[in-house]
């Protein structure tokens, strides 16, 4: 088989059966790889009144076909199960080495079910695997976790951990790699924990075959050239991920005081400059990628001194910066190593705590509430407390760990109007109010609310370019509903393939348009795939996940924003702005072939997909 | 075309460049990225260079050929305009390739946060001049 390995490992901690199942080229030639393949093995371990900690509940670890070749910026994995966060599908997507080591121990994808009475990791080479006793590895954090691990197993092998947060059951406990890379969102280190998984530990050194090896190396080259000349690129390498921190804060896409402002002039301090000077030390990168934008940071003094180790990405500048109304980068960074070594997502976190400032700014809450802790934004005391605390969930780090939309529950109606989620996660650092098509991003999301989880984003803010897509191309005014619609359905579709299934970088990916990824992707696989092929399952994927999330309880109703993030601003660059959500989504269906009220596909719809068997959960019980 | 000639883009934006440089504190935020820097206007066609070598002042000056630049950015007057109106998605118009960036992309980062308050400057200098007429154009 080319790009894949063909092997997907089940385990079963309960049973502590370890097993190896061949998977078909057609299998993959349907899903594809990546959350393509783990959705369809979610829905066949679907059971009514699933929880994330039942036994059943699958944690599904798939690369793409990609991961483990020198394709640039494709060398990823997802991580996917119920999401404990939000009680619906939950994926996370991770850079770092793991997926490639991963694929050089013979294996595509790692199906773990069933809960184990003591902690242990898995331990996978060569294509086979071991259940490990990991008593000695319980409480400690995830840069630890990782150390022990190297040194017991040699230092040839990759590591994927979690850190106490997730033995806690946090729920958005992440799950990392080399200490800076993470599948941080919906809570998949929660379901590790749940299950008393520590780790997954891989080896290897089999190499992944490519289907047309010397077009392969000659059509490398050429794409080589084009990251080359991207100057987005360039910018990544400079400045990482905070690269657009500047200009998002100029153009009203940053978030601030919990969506509350339009503008924050102590915010300069938060940019690529500031970054540099005083906290920057080196870069790092993910297997295979020529972009490196991973930031290495180091502080060696004062309050907030931290060993050489990763830096904050943007979207943690953006939270405990804008949001919080923090204008310190040493800070941020202190707090995000905080956040890597416990193993939780800086976003659903720093969302919490400036809604919760928000609510008792607003006399919602008292201190009392907030187990007396005095929390204001531009307070980095009381942050720093509040973060501190959220891993082993004491104080007001019990009340933290909860995420924004259990706390508005124990709150009720009053909470509602400060809430920033959709479908139970937390809105990340980019506002819909000047780029209208964000709300169909977030609305839709598979997940809640993300702005990688279908193209949506990443294409209306011009940071991708997909010419041979008309729907992507062009899209109307972004401050106007017109158009929207079409570039939310076609975005989802190819982003199903592109960063989903093959699993590409959102960042490096960029640099890529749609002909390039099609190529590569058939030169590894050997497969033959036009772009419509391509969509065409990009389709099928995105229902299929629509589905899962119907038979957890979605309806169409759980499509809307927040009434935080529609609420225009009394100031700033997109003061007065808004957009119509209900205007967009009512066309949306149409397109979609989606029940305005349940949220559904209709029966004709999964039928002409192929999806037979989602139509009978979802119609027939 | 928002400009009818290289004359009419030199005294609009070429102008607007020279305001700028007049206002000392402002030019000095502007220079302390002692930048070099060339933009190259088709439709119609001018360059015009910004030259904050020193760290406290903006030269500006047209068609220069003698200047060596560190940065040249290549776009459309019209993109030009749109841009300092504060309309333009930067991000967008380099992706798409509408501007091209030529040199060390860094250089332009670190200038990116001294931007804003310019597009109300270019609005306010257009009444000034007596061409609100363009504001509605970009
Ligand atoms: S662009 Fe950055 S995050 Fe993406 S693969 Fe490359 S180094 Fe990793």
């Amino acid at each position: 088989m080319y790009g894949y390995k063909g092997r997907i490992l089940y385990v079963n901690l309960t049973s502590k059966k370890v097993e190896v199942t061949n998977v078909s080229d057609d299998f993959y030639g349907e899903y594809l790889g990546g959350s393509g393949v783990a959705a369809k093995i979610f829905l066949d371990h679907y059971k009514k009144g699933l929880t994330y900690d039942s036994e059943y509940n699958p944690i599904i670890i798939m690369t793409g076909p990609m991961a483990g070749t020198p394709t640039p910026s494709v060398s990823r994995f997802i991580i996917s199960s119920l999401s404990p966060l939000t009680g619906i599908w939950g994926e996370s997507n991770c850079g770092g080495f793991f997926a490639s080591y991963l694929k050089f121990a013979s294996f595509d994808g790692i199906v773990i079910t069933g809960k184990s009475e003591n902690p242990v990791y898995l331990f996978a080479s060569k294509g086979k695997a071991e259940i490990r006793d990991a008593s000695k590895l319980w409480g400690l954090d995830t840069y630890k976790t990782e150390e022990f691990l190297k040194k017991e197993n040699g230092k040839d092998v990759e590591v994927i951990s979690i850190g106490p947060a997730g033995e806690n059951l946090v729920p958005y406990a992440s799950v990392v790699n080399r200490r800076g890379h993470l599948a941080g969102r919906t809570g998949m280190g929660v379901v590790f924990g749940s299950k008393k998984l520590k780790a997954v530990v891989v080896q290897g050194n089999e190499p992944v075959q490519i289907a047309k090896p010397s077009k392969y190396k000659e059509y490398l080259k050429e794409i080589f050239e084009v990251y080359k000349e991207n100057p987005t690129m360039a910018a990544l390498k400079d400045s990482g991920s905070n690269s657009s921190y500047d200009l998002s804060l100029q153009t009203g896409d940053l978030p601030l005081r919990n969506w509350s402002k339009g503008v924050w002039p102590e915010g300069d301090f938060l940019g690529s400059v500031k970054y540099k000077d005083k906290i920057l030390v080196g870069i790092e990168t993910c297997y295979s990628c020529p972009v490196a934008c991973k930031r290495v940071v180091e502080i060696k003094d004062g309050p907030y001194k931290i060993e050489k180790g990763p830096g904050p990405e943007y979207e943690t500048v953006g939270e405990f910066g804008g949001m919080l109304q923090i204008a310190d980068i040493e800070f941020i960074a202190y707090v995000n190593d905080i956040a890597n070594r416990m193993g939780f997502d800086t976003i659903t976190a720093g969302s919490t705590i400036a809604f919760l400032g928000d609510l008792h700014e607003n006399g919602v809450i008292d201190k009392s509430f907030l187990h007396g802790v005095d929390l204001k934004f531009g307070d980095k005391d009381a942050v720093l407390q509040t973060v501190k605390s959220i891993a082993d969930r004491t104080g007001i780090g019990e009340l933290v760990s909860l995420g924004s939309e259990r706390i508005a529950n124990l709150i009720g109606e009053k909470a509602k109007d400060y809430i920033t989620t959709v479908k139970g996660l937390e809105a990340p650092m980019h506002d819909p109010r000047g780029n209208f098509a964000l709300a169909l991003g977030y609305g839709l999301s598979v997940r809640g609310a993300c702005h990688v989880s279908s193209l949506v984003f990443p294409v209306s803010s011009g940071f991708m370019y997909f010419p041979e897509i008309p729907e992507l191309t062009d899209f109307g005014d972004p401050c106007s509903e017109k158009l929207k619609p079409e570039l939310a359905v076609k975005a989802e579709d190819f982003g199903m393939f592109f960063n989903h299934s093959a699993i590409w970088c959102i960042f490096g990916g960029a640099a890529l348009n749609a002909t390039q990824v099609v190529t590569l992707f058939n030169l590894v696989t050997g497969f033959d795939y036009s772009l419509e092929d391509i969509l065409k399952r990009g389709e099928k994927i995105w229902y299929l996940k629509r589905g899962v999330d119907n038979l957890f309880g979605i309806e169409s109703k759980d499509d809307r924003l927040p009434k935080k993030l529609k609420t225009p601003l009394s100031e700033g660059f997109t003061q007065d702005l808004a957009p119509n959500d209900e205007k967009m989504l009512s066309k949306y269906y149409k397109l979609r072939d989606i029940d305005s009220i349940t949220g559904k596909p209709s029966k004709e719809k999964l039928v002409s997909i192929g999806l037979s068997d989602l139509l009978q959960l979802l119609y027939e019980g | 075309m928002v400009f009818r000639d290289p004359e009419e883009l030199k005294q609009v934006l070429g102008g607007f460049f020279e305001k700028v440089s007049q206002d000392k504190e402002f030019a000095k935020k502007f220079a302390q990225s002692k930048i070099l820097i060339r933009f190259n206007y088709s439709e119609p066609e001018l360059s015009i260079t910004l030259d904050m070598t020193d760290g406290e002042n903006i030269i500006v000056t047209y068609n220069d050929k003698e200047k060596r630049s560190e940065v040249d950015m290549d776009m459309k007057a019209d993109i030009a305009h749109k841009f300092w109106l504060g309309k333009l998605n930067l991000t967008m118009a380099i992706t798409r390739k509408m501007m091209i960036v030529r040199g060390p992309v860094p250089r332009v980062l670190a200038f990116i946060p001294v931007l804003a308050p310019t597009y109300q400057m270019y609005k306010d200098y257009l009444k000034e001049i007596g061409r609100e007429d363009l504001i509605e154009v970009g």
